[in-house]
């Protein structure tokens, strides 16, 4: 229905630019999520996408409507807010009746829409109870259905489900993640939380300082990180420095990585040339080190080991002092590992090189 | 720009209400002190007042009144307090309506009432008198601290009782695990940590004794006070010298508000903050004890509540001029006000509702403001809302009246001056009371609204409003209550045909006809009674929750 264009956004509160330039377009029933850490300026963004806040330079659309100076209570949205927001005084009918009653929707109109959102959430039977009488999850359940009973052009989430406690906010990602299918709502999520972003959205956009730093599907963000920051940031990562030894063939770059040969892809290219490997622990192996180190391998000491059952994890120190994760699933060959065990790190060919110096 | 309205532009009014009808006039009367007669420089004003020994005397009366009545009022509030606390006596739950009764019985009928039973035809004085005891003057001191002491303790009562209640019983159970004997355990660890709060009320007490009129004009015609003659420079030299009036006004802005600032400082430098910790059990007490506290306790209440019934007795009490003829009853001076009389009370009802609308309106939209939609006006309102408390109603009547005398805005003498003289007095406690609730309403509330389509206004209307609704309504009962007993700002600038209750009261008492005041005190009790026990008692409002 809507499709969601930023353009060239920025804002400034004194001398201190919040947000510095987001330009982005979000495709009509996509859900969107800003992922970054706190004081990045995910929540500035979303303001502005409700009109809360006014741009100091750039525009905001809705499809092919410049919403940049319509105030917010024309934009038709929706949104739902970390602590609820539920009127305590209003029944859960009453709350998610309001946005109809503004509409001057029919009575028996507003209480076939209400009754059957309460239902898509879980919560039929509960419209005669005040908010105080629902726990947590129920009232953002409440909240969810009180945004989108009014068919906005976008439902906005600023952090719905960090009040929640650990097996709800898993639960409630379904609840969300479905509805908004059901629906096609465009939708822009806003979180700090890594898991979160990767299980529910189409697509996420890591946010660093007031500026997107990447933007893609999560699988995407997790297996191609175009900076350092996004590789930490999303998933977790083992960042070595490496010096590029050759041009590129193909794509394919060499780099000399503590002595060793590596060759893989540039995510993005160094202004300076100094780059940092990257490798998710998942993707490294490890054996008992019977040879020298060959290509894209490292030799180490074992430090420490995790068994968690389906998987096991290691810390190993390399020769240069740095330490390395590496996470093995399944059963390994041969006898397993233990501290102080002499080992070789094998990178494989899944190395991705990218810049060292944020840029 | 579209974000500076509609709550930039209503900030803007209410300064703009603010600035006009209290900075304006208070700056005027401060001003005016310093302008002689041709309207220059001058500072005879001040020279008068230093070296003519009345205004000298009436300053130290003032103040040494506000010390021993200060002083009173803490040994009966923290007495009081320490036993509720404390001890398991009969009637405590009573001592919880003293409070109510304050409010109620306005001042001037609590002077009224002991005039009635200690003044020159008072009921004690009369039956001493037959058994050949001659009582000791009433009108003086005695009969100032007397009356005023009832008055306020219940000031120092509740910020005792709070501080007691607050107070972690585990320091006293230390000190007397230590070795401490029971009372003095009481004497060295706990009167210590109520003291602050103590103090604070005290210094309150203080300015509201030094501002008082009622009771002083009533009871001290023998002894010059700062409010009485700020009061009788105005009405009798009206055309006469404003500048000692001006003067007089200033000095005791000046006093007032010098003890609010050590009052402040006060409070700002100490940790005021108590551990909230187990609330104390309260013991029984034993024999004689049980009977001193339980008497004392009972006295202090019988006190407080007394001047109710004996204006009620005297209302129905057949007169003639200042006699009174106890044991006769009548109708006649309800039947008085029936045939002569009802504009008085219709003056009332019109000045306190007009007042009330205003005043809660306008604490309602300025503790919004306040608190939720910040602007860089909102310190300036701030301390706007800070300037009533520093005058008496005496000095906001005699500025008010001056500072629009003239002009081009006319108002001294219209019955609009009367509502805003009322409703100025009552503002920042209107305000407090309003925003109780407001902090706790989280803004993203506001923005759940508006982002379902409900434009800021509406919202406003539909979501915070209901919110709160119960400070409305604390306020709404406190604004009547004190317009309705108002007096010292009203008396002042009141016209011919302008007479409200209290005023009507005061005239009375002045040519002694007391038994038909009781009929007009009663009456203005019970208008004051019945909203106050609708909104207890019907809409649960918490009228000291702050
Ligand atoms: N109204 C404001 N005035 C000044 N600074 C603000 C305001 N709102 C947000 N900021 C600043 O902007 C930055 C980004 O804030 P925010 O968007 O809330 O971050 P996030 O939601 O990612 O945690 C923070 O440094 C915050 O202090
Ligand atoms: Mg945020």
């Amino acid at each position: 229905m809507t499709e969601l264009s930023l353009r060239h956004i920025k804002k400034s509160y004194g001398h201190v630019e919040v947000l510095k330039g987001i330009d982005h377009q979000v495709p009509d029933g996509t859900f969107f999520t800003l992922l970054g850490p706190s004081g990045c300026g995910k929540t500035t963004l979303l303001r502005v996408i409700a009109g809360f806040v006014t741009p100091s330079v750039g525009s905001v659309h809705f499809g092919s409507e410049d919403v940049t100076g319509v105030p917010p209570h024309r934009r038709e949205i929706g949104m739902v807010f970390q602590d609820y927001a539920l009127f305590p005084d209003k029944s859960v009918f009453d709350n998610v009746a309001y946005g109809l009653r503004a509409r001057r929707v029919p009575k028996e109109e507003i209480r076939r829409s209400v009754n059957e959102y309460l239902e898509r959430v879980g919560l039929e039977g509960f419209g005669e109870r005040l908010p105080t009488a629902l726990s947590g999850g129920q009232r953002q359940r409440v909240a969810l259905a009180r945004a989108l009973v009014v068919g906005p052009r976008v439902l906005l989430m600023d952090e719905p489900l960090s009040n929640l406690d650990a097996a709800l906010r898993v639960q409630m990602r379904d609840v969300i993640r479905s509805l908004q299918l059901e629906t096609k709502t465009t939708t822009i999520f806003v979180t700090h939380d890594q898991e979160e972003a990767l299980a529910m959205s189409d697509t996420i956009a890591v946010m660093k300082d007031g500026r997107i730093d990447q933007c893609g599907a999560p699988d995407d963000v997790y297996r191609n990180p175009k900076t350092a920051y996004v590789s930490k940031f999303v998933g977790s990562a083992n960042l070595l420095q490496a010096k590029p030894v050759e041009r590129c063939n193909d794509g394919i770059c060499r780099f000399e990585v503590e002595g060793s040969n590596f060759a893989g892809r540039i995510m993005s290219e160094a202004n300076d040339g100094r780059y940092l490997v990257v490798a998710r622990p998942e993707n490294l192996g490890i054996r008992k080190a019977a040879a020298a180190p060959g290509e894209c391998e490292l030799s180490g000491v074992v430090i420490s080991t995790q068994f968690q059952g389906y998987r096991t994890s290691y810390r190993v120190k390399l020769k240069s002092g740095s330490e390395v994760n590496v996470e093995t699933f399944g059963e390994m060959d041969g006898s397993p590992l233990t501290r102080g065990d002499e080992v070789i790190v094998s990178f494989q060919d899944k190395c991705i090189f990218v810049p060292e110096a944020s840029q | 720009m579209n974000r500076f309205l509609p709550w930039g532009l209503l900030s803007l009014l209410a300064l703009a209400f603010l600035l006009l009808f209290i900075a304006y006039p208070i700056i005027g009367i401060l001003l005016r002190s310093f302008i002689d007669e041709s309207g220059e420089f001058s500072l005879e004003g001040f020279f008068i007042f230093l070296n003519q020994g009345r205004y000298l005397e009436a300053l130290a009366n003032s103040i040494i009144l506000g010390l021993s009545v200060t002083f009173c009022c803490t040994v009966v509030g923290v007495f009081l307090a320490f036993i509720v606390a404390r001890f398991d006596i009969p009637f405590s739950n009573i001592v919880f309506l003293l409070p109510l009764s304050v409010l109620i019985i306005p001042e001037l009928i609590s002077a009224q009432s002991w005039i009635m039973v200690f003044g020159n035809n008072g009921l004690v004085t009369h039956l001493l008198d037959a058994f050949g005891i001659p009582f000791p003057r009433f009108y003086g001191w005695f009969g100032l601290i007397y009356v005023m002491t009832l008055t306020y303790y219940v000031h120092i009562f509740l910020a005792a009782l709070a501080a007691l209640r607050g107070f972690d019983h585990s320091l006293e159970e230390a000190g007397q695990s230590l070795g401490t004997a029971p009372l003095t355990t009481y004497v060295k660890v706990v009167f210590p940590t109520i003291i602050p709060a103590v103090l604070s009320a005290g210094l309150i007490v203080f300015t509201l004794v030094v501002g008082n009129f009622a009771i002083a004009i009533s009871l001290g015609q023998r002894v010059p006070l700062l409010s009485v003659l700020t009061y009788r420079s105005f009405i009798s030299e009206l055309g006469g010298n404003p500048t000692m009036q001006s003067t007089l006004a200033t000095v005791s802005i000046l006093l007032v508000a010098l003890v609010l600032f050590l009052q402040r400082w006060y409070i700002s430098k100490r940790d005021y903050q108590m551990v909230a910790g187990r609330t104390p059990p309260r013991s029984k007490l034993k024999g004689w004890k049980s009977w001193a506290a339980t008497g004392v306790a009972g006295l202090v209440i019988v006190l407080s509540l007394l001047p109710a019934l004996v204006v009620l007795a005297g209302s129905f009490t057949v007169s003639r001029g200042p006699v009174m003829y106890w044991g006769q009853f009548t109708l006649d001076n309800y039947t008085r006000i029936l045939d002569f009389n009802l504009g008085v009370v219709g003056n009332s009802l019109k000045f306190a509702s007009l007042a009330t609308l205003l005043g809660v309106t306008f604490a309602t939209l300025v503790s919004y403001l306040l608190v939720k939609k910040r602007s860089a006006l909102s310190s300036t309102l701030d301390y706007l809302l800070l300037l009533p408390l520093t005058i008496s109603g005496t000095v906001l009547g005699i500025s008010l009246a001056q500072g629009f005398n003239s002009g081009p805005m006319v108002l001294t003498g219209t019955a609009a001056l009367m509502v805003l003289a009322m409703m100025l007095r009552r503002l920042p406690f209107g305000v407090r009371n309003a925003s109780s609730n407001l902090h706790n309403i989280s803004n993203s509330l506001e923005e759940a609204s508006v982002s379902l389509g409900v434009p800021p206004g509406r919202t406003f209307f539909n979501v915070v409003l209901p919110l709160m609704a119960p400070g409305i309504a604390a306020a709404a009962i406190l604004t009547w209550v004190t317009t309705v007993a108002e007096l010292s700002a009203s008396v002042v600038i009141y016209q011919a045909g302008q007479e409200t209750l209290p005023i009507q009261i005061f005239r009375l008492i002045n040519s002694d006809l007391m038994a038909r005041a009781s009929a007009f005190g009663v009456i203005n009790m019970v208008i004051i009674l019945v909203p106050v026990f609708i909104g207890i008692r019907v809409m649960k409002v918490k009228l000291f929750s702050s």
